[in-house]
């Protein structure tokens, strides 16, 4: 953590602990990467004591654990800083967003597919004027932010399709509201981040867990203009540890291939292990979303999250009734 | 066909293909190329010279002969049918290049035609006969990766066809990419998820020119009976033209198997382009032979059986009709 007064860092407020099922990110994500960040001064933890089972304490737990105070009072605690990095449970978003809004603060916002598209458009609806940053980190990995320069740049002419893996096995455990919300979210984010949003028909497999594994979906689409898009995900057994995640983007006049497993090396000595390096996806969020009162651009929004809600139902609906489903007013 | 002497092969068109088995008939003592005929005389001469074969003049020629027991038939696609009946009728065993045929009726014709003679039917789903192929099929099938759930089978490289005259941009002649080259993917997965495929959803591009009348890009999803799924994806339209990227992905619920392009163990990055190499030693060409060889000194069965190349059939129409259509098309079973 840098310490208060320490020039340009941003005061900022963790608020809110939630995560669906076993998931932590305030911990397991977000406060390792702030207090890394010269750009970041975490000035509180905040939570509205809400949570239920193993999720009672988290907050408490995170303050002594990173040694920030936790404040019970939500204006108290948003007086105090100029960005919120939110973990909300689902009847507290509407709170936080409107609270923030009011004070003109942005809010980064975990994950909020898994609040389901009604509740998103009524976020929407509700909060006009809160200021969202969606937070789909892997659109910020290195190797995809390089790649949408070379896509809007026009370096691999014009795209025709784009093949995505996201493979995740360990601890982690399946997510109770689905990994259509959690997981494949991430892939087709990247892929809205190469292409805008998307309009266009979808086809999609899902396999239910089984065997110790979660689930998995194997989507297909065929974007507007002309555009095939297809995207493996799934959850391994969480005993399997390795991680697949990769993209392959086919233009007019090229192609690029990206592993998001790196940037890494590899250890090889009683066990191959990988030593990553540079800015994680997490690291390039967080710089990006502190760095947008210095001008930077705020993205992607709580609409682009709304639009991607919708895709996926479509993913859903085409899964579920074996139909070939039309998504994005194509 | 006496004891322990080379089975006796004729081949059948002598262009792009036939090389491949030529040359890996020349390297099996187990087997010898008696002649060669092609309409195209000079290219039948100049094959037959090259491996020490004699040239027919005709087909029936070649089919009279003693020392043609069996046939390799590697002409266009929609000759096939035709050349097949003529060498059932002659009585001679029969690895017809893929596809078997033009559609599956015709197919399953095809298959109950040798069955009746007792001929060996051997379809050139070569990719079967892969080292790469055989591996997968063997991680799959030892459980190490658990219960599959759904695959990707990638082969993406630049134009190869020809001009405007070549008959593979014929869909009559070819019967589309679907069949042309699909049907390999469509083999390997119904194999390595050992089930039939139920439906195709299929995405199609003309990459290379608008006029084209054949998909230069398919991107096809298939369900199979058991419920997994295979995203299998050819392409003869990529840039840069001479890259090549050949990708495996087997997702099941203990692991995933990779193959990237440095599966091989080699990559060629130059001007004349890049990806794997093939890793010296493996051959596929040699490895099928030998099961057609096999098959028929044992009027056994042969790997891939004549009812898999069937199915392949099936599932190219259900991808082409899919193609034209955009919708989820069931594969005629
Ligand atoms: N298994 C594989 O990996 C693989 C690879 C390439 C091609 N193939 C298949 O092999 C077949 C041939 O493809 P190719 O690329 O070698 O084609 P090609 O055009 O290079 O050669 C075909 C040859 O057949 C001759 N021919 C045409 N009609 C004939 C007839 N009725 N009788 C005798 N000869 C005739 C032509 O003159 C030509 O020389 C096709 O069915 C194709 O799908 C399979």
């Amino acid at each position: 953590m840098t310490t208060a007064g320490s020039g340009h860092a941003v005061p900022v407020l963790v608020a809110g602990c939630w995560g669906a099922g076993t998931q932590h990110h305030q911990r397991d994500m977000y406060l390792p990467a702030l207090t890394r960040s010269p750009d970041a001064d975490v000035v509180g933890i905040w939570d509205d004591g809400q949570l239920s089972g193993s999720q009672v304490g988290r907050a408490k737990a995170l303050g002594r654990d990173f040694g920030v105070p936790v404040v019970e009072d939500l204006s108290e605690a948003l007086d105090s800083c100029r960005a919120v990095v939110g973990c909300p449970a689902p009847d507290v978003v509407g709170t936080l967003l409107a609270s923030a809004a009011e004070r003109d603060l942005p809010v980064l916002l975990d994950k909020p597919t898994l609040f389901g598209t009604k509740a998103l458009g009524a976020l929407v609806r509700e909060v006009p004027s809160a200021t969202v940053v969606a937070g789909h980190h892997w659109r910020f990995h290195g190797a995809v932010a390089s790649a949408r320069l070379a896509v809007r740049s026009g370096q691999l002419g014009l795209l025709h399709a784009v093949h995505a893996e996201l493979i995740v096995g360990g601890p982690d455990g399946a997510n109770p509201l689905g990994e259509l919300r959690n997981l494949c979210v991430h892939p087709l984010d990247v892929v809205e981040s190469l292409l805008g949003p998307l309009h266009g028909r979808t086809h999609a497999v899902h396999a239910a867990p089984s065997d110790g594994a979660g689930e998995s979906w194997t989507i297909s689409m065929h974007l507007d203009p002309d555009v095939v898009v297809s995207a493996l995900v799934g959850r391994v057994r969480p005993d399997v540890s390795s991680a697949v995640h990769r993209y392959r983007l086919l233009g007019s006049h090229g192609q690029l291939l990206l592993d998001l497993a790196g940037p890494a090396m590899s250890v090889v000595g009683r066990q191959v292990s990988d030593l990553p390096f540079g800015p994680s996806s997490v690291d390039a969020m967080l710089a990006q979303f502190l760095g947008a009162g210095q001008g930077g651009r705020l993205e992607p929004t709580l609409s682009t999250a709304v639009g991607l809600s919708q895709v996926l139902d479509a993913v859903e609906t085409a899964a579920t009734s074996r139909t070939i489903e039309t998504f994005g007013g194509s | 066909m006496t004891g322990n002497s080379p089975l006796g092969i004729g081949i059948v068109g002598a262009g792009f293909v036939a090389e491949s088995h030529a040359a890996a008939i020349a390297t099996d003592p187990r087997l010898g190329l008696s002649a060669v005929f092609d309409l195209d005389t000079p290219a039948a001469a100049a094959m037959a010279a090259r491996f020490g074969a004699a040239r027919a003049t005709d087909l029936t020629e070649l089919l009279s002969r003693a020392d043609v027991e069996a046939v390799i038939v590697c002409t266009p696609n929609d000759t096939h049918v035709a050349l097949a009946e003529q060498v059932a009728q002659a009585g001679r065993h029969l690895l017809m290049e893929k596809p078997l045929a033009l559609s599956s009726s015709e197919a399953r014709r095809l298959t109950k035609l040798y069955a009746d003679k007792g001929l060996t039917l051997l379809v050139g789903h070569t990719h079967r006969h892969s080292a790469y192929a055989i591996a997968v099929k063997e991680a799959i099938e030892s459980g190490r990766i658990g219960t599959v759930r759904t695959m990707r089978l990638a082969i993406t490289g630049g134009w190869i066809w020809g001009g405007w005259g070549a008959w593979v941009l014929d869909p009559a002649r070819s019967g589309g990419h679907a069949f042309h080259n699909g049907v390999h993917l469509y083999d390997l997965a119904r194999w390595w998820l050992d089930s039939p495929v139920q439906s195709a959803w299929t995405c199609a591009q003309h990459l290379t020119a608008a006029a084209l009348r054949i998909d230069d890009y398919l991107c096809s999803t298939l369900q199979t009976e058991s419920g997994a799924a295979a995203v299998c994806e050819i392409s003869r339209g990529e840039r840069p033209r001479a890259a090549s990227v050949f990708e495996i992905v087997v997702q099941g619920t203990r692991g995933t198997l990779l193959r990237t392009w440095s599966s091989d163990g080699i990559v060629r990055l130059s001007d004349d382009g890049s990806g794997p190499l093939t890793a010296v030693g493996d051959s596929p060409f040699g490895r099928q032979l030998v099961v057609f060889e096999q098959a028929i000194r044992a009027s056994g069965p042969v790997a891939p059986p004549p009812e898999h190349a069937v199915e392949a059939i099936a599932v190219a129409e259900a991808v082409e009709a899919s193609a034209r259509t955009g919708d989820l098309v069931r594969v005629d079973g």
